[in-house]
């Protein structure tokens, strides 16, 4: 099968759980001017069906969780799920309220955590890089199936369940890294 | 007459980062009626005081919206400190006031961007919210955060800002006056911009005060109701301003409003580092609240309601928050009344809506 | 020649409709592109921080006594400290930067620093040893005997009170007109912000005598003013424990009776404008 390039233009939709704008405000940050993630090739797009990452911020509520649920299922595979400040995360400073489930990984599973309150545009584009890498490894994980389908049992379970520890990456990431921590988390 | 049809808008839709849904029943293009539904946000935070003591509520209550984090805490703090029956230091009431005011350049300049989206000028969105980060750098420098500063605490401010940052605040600011009038004169003038705004949305000056609109939504129907000149808080009595009123009651109304807001806070700036005081920024505040008061505080988008109510310990009784944009939906439904639906978009951001302030 | 043709016709396209006042835009765009690109080039330029930027909690470890203050002040309950085990847990992807625990620290041994908790795959708890008692001790060359043991006031003590105001775990009661002090050891942390708050250095763990029933010491000194430093702040009616001073306006006013001579304004004055005479 031929190689397609899917981590050169990743395309993003991105969802306000119920956040409190801060991140929301911090991802339209990263694709203005000044942080640009558009030399990435990363277009921000308001159709889920369009996308390849899916940038959740904000805890998932009773009424929200039914929206992001169908977002996630709308996105065609490989699909990649980053949890966007620690109230996606885990909940955070409102993980106490009545009407808050948790992190968005009660109702979806998430492939990369970004920690912050709120978390910074640096945070943020660090986070869709490494969700690239898990992206790329997704991809190559479905071609295989497709080539070899006795090979591979299950295509791309979520790396949060899968990860046996924290893997660290580095501060700074290119385009050449990107294939070492897909082997990271192949591994 | 054509059919009726129901549009939803929303909670999910490109022009509006937070989700508000809305009903829009339609008669061809036309917007009859409007069933707003909220509650895709809501959390249920004013109940946390139970098990958040008062200085936790700050940081709870700081965020409710990452766009007014800072008037929130402030808002949360003085109706601790009245509670408490405190008094801050005026230094801390003047580096508030000065904080407050820059939270209101980033709210407007960020509000222009998504305004200039949501009538598809992509690049002055780009340009208003690349003026907007030096505002942010501002923040960071002397708050330590971006959009969440966490410098509020009841009793006064937890770090001071030295004279020669606040001078250096001032000369950006005023570097950066040049700038903001090139791009606001774009909202002004533009042919383009004019025609997409001019006589949309009118509400007018009894509508305004009826539906009790507040802040640029209601100085935009001509109402000179300014909650900084009511003098509940802050130095703004010191300062000597007129609040920005419009008469026209539309959309490019409202948008002067804001413009002219702009260029008035980064005035009270320049006027408060002139005058503040030295001295301390904070005092020492009793370890349990007892008591109750209110407060009232002028947020980017209108007046904002605070309560606290003390339970004799550490932890407060009850904690309620009012948002203004809360107080203007009903206004929001009024303009959208009678609207073309290619008009939706720029009816909902004309009140500036923050739903995460509306749900809590 | 071609080219200067094209840019002429491209500038009349922009200019034109500008002076009209149809496309006010037209001045931004062509500014625009003469200046360098507003873009930070955030990866390969990494970024510079700012003094108090808030990134992440740190610990400073080896000074760690377990209080546990930094737990009950945050927010989130992202801290986590379990003394049995000597472990200093944080949830990363639980704080929220406030900064609370390090304000909250009597060790400073808490700092926020500059760079944020790297993204992750999944959700890092950071653990850290607290030293045991013991191996602390040792390191601090302090003999065992000496700081080991609960908390005692020795009869310098002149009930001022500042000892009970420092504490952080409200452990301490002072009355001066009964003039008894009183720690309530099970509420002890044993954290020594007392101590180090005692103007008449009269606390110690484990040390002299206790000095509840003492007799105050005659009084020897009280606070006196230098009126041409004095910047009128109230600092040092803030400060006093004995409610002794009072300042309105350009007015500093020294109730003698009720000075103990604690000395605890001396330390406090931003101007160095107060010091102790003869009562």
């Amino acid at each position: 099968m031929s190689k397609a390039y899917v981590t050169k233009s990743p395309w993003v939709v991105h969802y306000d759980g119920s956040s409190c704008n801060g991140c929301d405000i911090e991802v339209l940050a990263c694709l203005m001017p000044m942080y640009d993630v558009e030399r990435f090739g990363i277009i921000n797009c308001g159709n889920p069906k369009h996308a390849d990452v899916f940038l959740v911020t904000g805890t998932v509520n009773e009424q929200n969780k039914d929206v992001v649920k169908q977002i996630y299922e709308q996105m065609p595979e490989p699909k990649v799920v980053v949890a966007i400040g620690i109230c996606a995360c885990s909940g955070g400073i409102f993980k106490d309220c009545y009407n808050v489930l948790g992190g968005v990984d009660q109702v979806i599973p998430v492939d990369a955590y970004v920690p912050g309150c709120a978390a910074r545009p640096e945070a943020i584009i660090d986070a869709v890089v490494t969700g690239l890498g898990i992206l790329q490894a997704k991809r190559d994980a479905m071609v295989e199936a497709i080539d070899a389908p006795a090979a591979i049992e299950a295509p791309a379970a979520p790396a949060a369940a899968s990860a046996p520890s924290a893997v660290k990456y580095p501060p700074i990431f290119t385009m050449a890294e990107i294939k070492v921590n897909a082997e990271l988390y192949k591994k | 007459m054509g059919k009726r049809t129901i549009v939803p808008f929303g909670p999910q839709h490109p022009v509006l980062p937070e989700p508000l849904h809305l009903d829009l029943v339609l008669e061809d293009e036309t917007v009859v009626d409007v069933i707003p539904s909220i509650g895709y946000i809501h959390r249920g935070l004013e109940k946390l005081c139970e098990t958040k003591d008062y200085n936790q509520m700050v940081y709870v209550i700081e965020r409710i919206c990452g766009i007014c984090s800072f008037g929130h805490g402030w808002g949360a703090s003085a109706a601790i400190e009245g509670a408490m029956g405190v008094e801050i230091p005026e230094r801390a009431e003047y580096l508030r006031t000065i904080l407050h005011e820059l939270s209101r350049v980033h709210s407007h300049l960020l509000w222009l961007g998504l305004m200039a989206d949501a009538f598809g000028f992509e690049s002055l969105f780009n340009h208003c919210w690349r003026v907007r980060e030096t505002v942010l750098d501002l923040f960071e420098k002397n708050t330590g955060g971006r959009v969440i500063f966490s410098i509020c605490k009841p009793g006064g401010m937890r770090k001071d800002i030295s004279n020669e940052n606040l001078k250096e605040m001032v000369e950006v600011l005023n570097g950066l006056k040049a700038e903001i009038k090139e791009i606001t004169d774009v909202f002004i003038n533009d042919a383009s911009v004019k025609n997409r705004m001019t006589g949309v949305g009118v509400l007018t000056k009894e509508e305004a005060v009826e539906l009790c609109a507040v802040g640029p939504t209601v100085r935009g129907s001509g109402v000179a109701q300014d909650l900084r000149l009511a003098g509940d808080h802050g130095v703004y009595h010191e300062l000597g301003f007129e609040p920005v009123v419009e008469e026209a009651g539309d959309c490019m109304a409202r948008t002067i409003v804001r413009i002219r807001e702009l260029l008035q806070s980064i005035e009270l700036i320049e006027k408060a580092v002139a005058k503040i005081p030295d001295g301390p920024v904070d005092c020492k505040v009793p370890k349990t609240v007892d008591g109750e008061f209110a407060t009232r505080l002028e947020q980017p988008r209108g007046e904002a309601f605070y309560y606290a109510k003390g339970a004799g310990s550490k932890f407060l009784k009850r904690m309620r928050v009012r948002t203004p944009t809360n107080i203007n939906i009903p206004a929001l439904v009024k303009m959208l009344g009678g609207s073309d639906l290619a008009d939706v978009p720029i009816l909902a951001l004309t009140i500036d809506p923050c739903i995460s302030c509306t749900e809590r | 020649m071609i080219l200067i043709v094209i840019v002429v016709a491209a500038l009349l396209c922009v200019i034109i409709p500008t002076r009209l006042g149809f496309f006010k835009f037209g001045k931004i765009i062509l500014g625009s592109i003469f200046k360098k690109p507003a873009t930070l080039m955030y990866p390969v330029v990494p970024r510079e921080w700012e003094e108090r930027t808030r990134g992440s909690v740190a610990i400073d470890g080896p000074n760690c006594i377990g209080c546990g203050l930094c737990a009950g002040a945050c927010p989130t309950d992202a801290i986590e400290v379990d003394k049995a085990e000597g472990k200093w847990k944080i949830q990363r992807m639980l704080c929220v930067q406030c900064s609370a625990c390090v304000d909250s620290c009597p060790k400073k041994c808490l700092t926020m620093e500059n760079m944020y908790t790297l993204p992750n795959v999944v959700k890092v708890v950071d653990e850290y040893d607290i030293p045991a008692k013991g191996a602390k001790k040792a390191a601090a060359g302090v003999a065992p005997a000496e700081a080991d043991g609960d908390l005692t006031c020795a009869d310098t003590c002149v009930f001022c009170g500042l000892c009970a105001k420092a504490c952080p775990a409200d452990a301490i009661t002072v009355d001066r007109k009964e003039k008894s002090w009183k720690v309530d050891t099970e509420a002890c942390i044993k954290c020594g912000a007392c101590i180090d708050k005692c103007p008449k250095k009269s606390l110690s763990f484990g040390g002299a005598a206790p000095a509840a029933e003492a007799a105050a010491p005659a009084k020897k000194s009280v606070a006196s003013l230098d009126e041409e430093k004095c910047v009128y702040c109230a600092a040092c009616a803030n400060e006093c424990g004995a409610e002794a001073i009072t300042v309105e306006g350009t007015e500093w006013k020294l109730d003698e009776e009720k000075c103990i001579g604690c000395e605890a304004c001396v330390g406090v004055c931003p101007a160095e404008a107060i010091s102790m005479k003869e009562a």
